[in-house]
């Protein structure tokens, strides 16, 4: 019973918990930021949970987003991109809104700008009294919690999602705006898609990779070595889906990807409602069978 | 000829010669699909297993001249080429051509001859020719085909030679034959008795130019590159493999194309797909590779190896 539940939680699910957890730590960092600052910002000061809000909703309008704006069911690197450029975006925001120079440990940003005793010219007459006037109270408190995973490397990791995540979703904007010019195209001419626009044979490929991850989640074997028609025999076998329209899918990737055929705009547009179907029907099949389970 | 002319022809050559030949569909379909890629063709088994009633079926309905020949220890390299003999009234030598010339070769019991004979096969498998007192004669044409298909019985057999690694290496295929089930064998017996003599001849269906075009019509068929490096891969991890001493050669590589190209024309297509590869890899490459000897002692099949190896290289089935 828990083996059959855990198996379908591979790869997506994983990657899935792996950004939640991220999403945690972010939200973290954003608190941290807010709460150093509040006793020194006349806005923050207000006893209101504006912007703990802020760092909740955010992140959740964007998966919402996210889930919406991306076909379903999305490629999974596609939104983490997205969601890390995102989330980056609120951190580097908060931070210029507070003011803070924030550092691993140190949840009193007022530290930053202590002033050193050694600097203060002699001709002061009460040391003390500057002292006292000129050096904030320290705000201490503890972190709402601590995860010791966040070290100073951190940063170089948040440059580097910065910079990774923009050109990735660049190229896809980029790529996404000439397929979408070389569609309506051909819609307009109202040709077979030749076999030099990427888009349509693409289209195709993606869709049936999109359907065997899928199945491979629902229990399919997910081994390298089988070739497509073999997959399709294992996944007739195991009744993951409708024999048809899976055998149906196989031979238009098998057309699309090793053929030199022209590729029809009704053959891709086929593919897309062939995978959206089996991929909707295995899931409604398993939860079903989750159900009865229980 | 395009390819769905091929697959009628094709289909109604299958379909006369499954008329006599019971139960043996797959071993049926992969002659064929050797006689398409224009490749040799390698029977191995005990006897009396349809081995030489297949290759003669096949001659019958493909319009080709066909000769059988029996081969054995005293048998000499002269006997199959031809041999050069003076003619007394025109002062002069004569090329008197032997069993060789003709479109269809059974070479039958091929490992009962010496090595030497059955490695006077080499030039003529490989190079479609032969050279007697130094001419040169061609046994191919764009009307006529040149195809050996011998039989050989396993080794444990007495009075047996191992054929060169040389010549192995020539034949496209080598197809184990296998008993008939017990219903199969039945029906044998009883289209024995519905025909009412021992013997029998199958109808011409096609002529053997039109079987030349079926072959040309195999070159137009596609391989992807994708499909180019799975057939490079299969074929170089039979090299490194653990269990295998010797691995197969780039002509096992440009054979199991040739296989798969005629697999997708059997199948009605102008393209090849992974599946024709895997399929056929056993069919090709099993005859090519020599064990180690641990894998010989633990008895492997060299099929049950290549199907090993086959779980071991990725398909270009995902990203």
């Amino acid at each position: 019973m828990i083996s059959k539940r855990i198996n379908p939680l591979k790869r997506k699910e994983i990657i899935l918990i792996v950004f939640l957890l991220f999403s945690l730590a972010i939200f973290q960092i954003t608190m941290e930021l807010i709460h150093g600052r509040r006793q020194e910002s006349p806005i923050l000061r207000v006893n209101f949970p504006f912007f703990e809000l802020f760092a909740i909703a955010i992140p959740l309008f964007l998966l919402i987003w996210i889930l919406f704006k991306l076909e379903f069911p999305f490629r999974i690197f596609k939104p983490l991109s997205i969601w890390a450029v995102s989330m980056l975006l609120i951190i580097v925001v908060t931070s210029f809104l507070t003011n803070a120079n924030y550092s691993p440990g140190n949840f009193n940003p007022g530290n930053t700008t202590t002033i050193d005793t050694t600097m203060i010219p002699q001709t002061l007459t009460n040391p003390e009294t500057v002292l006292t006037e000129s050096i904030p109270e320290h705000i201490v408190r503890d972190p709402l919690f601590n995860l010791p995973v966040l070290q100073d490397v951190r940063n170089l990791l948040l440059v580097f999602l910065i910079l990774i995540s923009t050109i990735i979703i660049i190229r896809t904007e980029r790529r996404k705006s000439i397929k979408q010019s070389k569609e309506s195209e051909s819609a307009e001419n109202g040709q077979k898609i030749p076999k030099e626009f990427e888009g349509g044979l693409k289209n195709i490929i993606e869709c049936y990779y999109q359907t065997s991850d899928h199945l491979e989640g629902q229990g399919a074997d997910d081994s390298d070595h089988l070739t497509p028609k073999e997959f399709q025999n294992d996944v007739s076998i195991r009744q993951l889906t409708s024999e048809n329209d899976f055998n149906d899918l196989t031979s238009l990737f098998n057309e699309a990807k090793f053929s030199e055929h022209d590729i029809s705009a009704d053959s891709v547009q086929r593919a897309k409602f062939l995978s959206q179907k089996i991929i909707f029907q295995s899931s409604h099949t398993e939860f079903e069978r989750m159900e009865e389970e229980e | 000829m395009n390819i769905q002319e091929a697959v009628e022809a094709c289909d109604s050559i299958l379909t006369e010669i499954k008329k006599f030949i019971i139960g043996k569909d797959d071993v049926l379909k992969h002659v064929m699909l050797c006689l398409l890629a224009d490749g040799h063709i390698l029977f191995e088994d005990y006897p009396g297993l349809a081995k030489t009633m297949i290759s003669r079926s096949f001659a019958s309905v493909l319009g080709c001249d066909f000769n059988r020949i029996q081969f054995t220890p005293d048998l000499l390299p002269a006997d199959l080429t031809g041999s050069e003999i003076y003619n007394q009234k025109s002062n002069d030598f004569e090329f008197k051509p032997g069993p060789l010339f003709a479109d269809i070769i059974l070479a039958d019991e091929i490992n009962r001859a010496t090595p030497k004979t059955q490695s006077a096969l080499l030039e003529a498998m490989g190079e479609y020719q032969v050279s007697i007192g130094g001419k040169t004669y061609e046994l191919i044409s764009t009307e006529k085909p040149f195809l050996v298909i011998a039989t050989q019985n396993p080794l444990e057999l007495e009075g047996t030679f191992a054929l060169p690694e040389a010549q192995v290496d020539r034949f496209l295929a080598k197809v184990r034959v296998g008993y008939p089930s017990k219903s199969d064998e039945a029906k044998i017996l009883t289209n024995r008795i519905n025909r009412k003599q021992k013997l029998f001849s199958l109808p011409q269906i096609i002529t053997k130019k039109t079987f030349r075009e079926m072959q040309k019509a195999v070159e137009i068929i596609s391989v992807s590159d994708e499909l180019k490096d799975y057939i490079v891969d299969i074929v170089n991890y039979t090299r490194h493999a653990p269990q295998v001493r010797v691995g197969a050669s780039p002509r096992g590589s440009l054979d199991l194309m040739s296989l798969a190209r005629a697999n997708a024309l059997l199948d009605g297509r102008d393209y090849v797909i992974p599946q024709d590869v895997k399929e056929l890899a056993s069919l090709t490459l099993s005859h090519r590779i020599i064990l180690d000897v641990g894998s010989y002692i633990a008895g492997a099949s060299s099929e049950e190896i290549i199907t090993r190896i086959l779980t071991k290289v990725k398909a270009p089935r995902k990203e």
